[in-house]
């Protein structure tokens, strides 16, 4: 048994594959510890910097001291403590939404979510590039699975006459997120919406990369576009730029309470601990707050700098909707080789190869925060400038639109 | 971020206290080797990077190589930089912007049009849009935007007013009321006409009322958009603006070229709480890209 797994992960490695945990000696930040050395990070979702931040600390401590560590059971048995109940209600107040339930996971969230809402009577139809938690939400629910290329409309709507034609009974579920988490673009909300509606359908909008960055107060991509009463499902994060851990889902009172029921994810996990919901709910006051807002233009004018710092090729680099810049190379050995040559220079900058992206698109993914100095961008930007010469041809867009292995 | 007298303000500070340079060296040799090498391999964190190796204008505003320049924030209608802003110059497809807002703001944008064959009497970019066919003014309008066809121009044109030339009546009137008062437009499109002429200021006017516009606004930040012809065919539109699809805080606007015009880009950009509009025009092919980036991304952190 161990011979076949070696024999896989031989296979894996002679093709770049093999990915590794790596230890970080210290807390999030603009600059992380790695077997002792300090390295620029441009690789977190930390976008606020508010992981390590004191307010979120003293928030957690002072839950610790009342509340203890562990939430002791489930949310529906006796887990559901003071801190929980005041995270959700925040959360609903902050995205102006009738209610919310938090989960223990982004993961979590999307699966119970959607194997909730969807049974194997109804169409769940995803745009390809949806992050794995929703694709396999989609598969777990039973439910008829149908993907678009990535924000493709027409193939969108061709999918949903299908559906309204074949299964005219079946729940239509459209699944998309607002920023890509690998591509860091955003899909087009108000056309969308245009679709779902003629279609009757339920749209699912997963906002995990657009929260913190996005929209007034950090509400997101729906909030931006002043559109977030035709988002039936909500599904967020506040293991990003709220700097914390877990997932939400946002929408009608009705919703809330089914999920309660019937989310699976929720339903048989232990309740986070009462802790980090003190800490989350910290983190959104924050982003309600004027100095929240503050931090989330100086977030913006980082994304400005390092856009003006990082050399010239539009045509062929990804739009980026938000704090994540894909910087495409394609061939594998590539990316990893560039990502390396980053950190023997002081900055973390991840390659992500497949599968998270499809074979032959790996890049790198530069994440910004509002953590980094102006000096920190523009010296990722000079070695980016210097090492990545001859990359970043107008060939990665072409394969990139090749579609996502998972 | 402080504004840039504070900042100054501050250096002098430091510099007149000797201590605080002295804390900051003894800091810097406290690192480790392989970080001395990164600081030392770096630049000066305040070196903004422009397009012609770090040159820059006297306020900070990156150099560039186009006839006409102009950044202003949307907001205050302070122009940040100008560069032969009130020279006459050709618009090429940039004028499109405002055929788009007469249209726009026209409304029963989902009313259906009929081609006409006067319609299709233009030079490319065509959307080949057929005598008989109809369509929605908005899908027109889309496709307008982020593709510039010149035969969908002539069409919403001709739809609006009548004629092309009482729709260019209709241009200058806007533009005079809005008060780009130092332009003449002949054509909806911006093809090559005797006596046809903007200036860098002018469409920057008409560029932030398109931008206050918001069926426009929603339509120019489009990367792509699928066109279904009246056959039912459809037909994937990208973007000409490649701005748009580079950087995250530019949110649109609209490309043009021709000969006489060189090429043209007027790019929109936000951030929280700020908003700029860059015109560049008379710029070379590779070069527009380039400038247009550099003083969209200055535009919106220069205080």
């Amino acid at each position: 048994m161990s011979d076949l797994f070696q024999e896989q992960l031989q296979a894996l490695r002679a093709q770049s594959l093999q990915r590794k945990l790596r230890e970080i000696g210290s807390a999030q930040g603009s600059e992380i510890e790695i077997v002792g050395r300090h390295l620029v990070n441009f690789s977190s979702n930390d976008y606020l910097g508010l992981a390590a931040d004191p307010l979120l600390r003293r928030a957690a401590i002072g839950a610790i001291e009342k509340f203890g560590v562990g939430a002791g059971a489930s949310r529906l048995v006796s887990g559901t403590q003071s801190p929980h109940v005041a995270l959700e209600a925040a959360l609903a107040k902050w995205k102006c939404v009738p209610a919310a339930l938090t989960f223990s996971s982004g993961y979590a969230a999307a699966v119970g979510t959607l194997t909730a809402l969807a049974s194997k009577r109804d169409v769940v139809i995803l745009d390809k590039l949806s992050h794995a938690s929703l694709i396999d939400g989609a598969r777990l629910s039973g439910a008829t699975v149908r993907v678009f290329p990535h924000n493709h409309l027409g193939k969108l709507e061709s999918h949903l006459e299908w559906a309204q034609r074949e299964l005219p009974e079946a729940r239509r579920i459209v699944v998309t997120e607002s920023v890509f988490s690998m591509d860091g673009d955003q899909a087009p909300l108000g056309e969308l919406i245009e679709l779902k509606k003629r279609f009757d359908a339920i749209l699912l909008l997963d906002e995990a990369h657009a929260i913190g960055v996005l929209g007034p107060n950090g509400r997101g991509l729906a909030a931006e576009l002043g559109l977030e009463r035709q988002v039936d499902v909500q599904l967020g994060t506040l293991s990003k730029a709220l700097g914390v851990s877990g997932g939400y889902v946002c929408g009608s009172r009705s919703l809330i309470d089914w999920l309660i029921n019937r989310a699976r994810s929720f339903v048989f996990s232990t309740a986070p601990p009462p802790a980090l919901a003190a800490a989350a709910t910290a983190a959104i006051e924050f982003l309600a707050s004027a100095e929240g807002e503050a931090r989330r233009i100086m977030l913006w004018k980082r994304i400005v700098r390092l856009g003006a710092e990082l050399p010239a090729a539009p045509e062929a680099s990804g739009k980026s909707g938000g704090a994540i810049i894909p910087w495409i190379v394609g061939d594998e050995q590539r990316a990893l080789d560039l990502a390396r040559s980053l950190q023997r220079e002081g900055f973390l900058v991840p390659a992500i190869r497949y599968p998270t992206v499809a074979k032959g698109a790996a890049r790198l993914r530069i994440t910004v925060s509002a953590a980094h100095t102006e000096a920190q961008i523009a010296q990722l930007g000079e070695a980016m400038r210097r090492l990545s010469v001859g990359d970043y041809g107008p060939v990665a867009a072409e394969r990139r639109s090749s579609g996502v292995g998972t | 971020m402080l504004p840039v007298t504070v900042f100054m303000a501050l250096l002098c500070i430091a510099a007149s206290k000797p201590k605080k340079h002295h804390y900051q060296v003894e800091r810097a040799t406290a690192v480790t080797d392989e970080e001395e090498q990164v600081s030392a391999a770096a630049p000066a964190p305040a070196a903004f990077p422009t397009p012609s190796g770090g040159a820059r204008e006297q306020n900070g505003a990156p150099k560039t190589l186009a006839a006409a320049v102009l950044v202003t924030d949307v907001r205050s209608g302070e122009v940040l930089y100008e560069k032969n802003a009130d020279a006459p110059r050709a618009a090429a497809s940039t004028q499109k912007l405002l055929t788009a807002l007469i249209v726009a703001e026209s409304g029963y944008l989902d009313q259906s049009v009929t081609v006409q064959p006067v319609d299709t009497f233009a030079e490319p970019v065509r959307l080949n849009i057929k005598p008989g066919e109809f369509y929605e003014r908005i899908d027109l309008l889309r496709a307008l935007l982020v593709k510039s066809p010149n035969d969908v121009a002539r069409c919403l044109a001709r739809d609006n007013a009548g004629s092309i030339e009482v729709f260019a009546e209709k241009m200058n009137a806007k533009a005079r009321a809005l008060g780009a008062t130092h332009s003449h437009f002949v054509n909806p499109n911006g093809l090559p006409v005797p006596d046809q002429y903007s200036t860098a200021r002018d469409l920057s006017i008409i560029a932030r009322a398109a931008y206050a516009n918001p069926t426009i606004r929603s339509i120019v930040c489009l990367p792509q958009l699928v066109f279904r012809y009246a056959s039912g065919r459809t037909r994937e539109l990208q973007n000409t603006n490649k701005v748009l699809k580079s950087l995250a805080y530019c949110n649109g606007m609209k490309t043009g070229y021709t000969e006489a015009a060189g090429h043209c880009l007027i790019a929109s950009g936000t951030i929280p709480g700020r908003d700029v509009i860059v015109v560049v025009l008379g710029d070379s092919k590779a070069g527009v890209w380039r400038d247009a980036s550099a003083l969209l991304s200055w535009g919106l952190i220069s205080m």
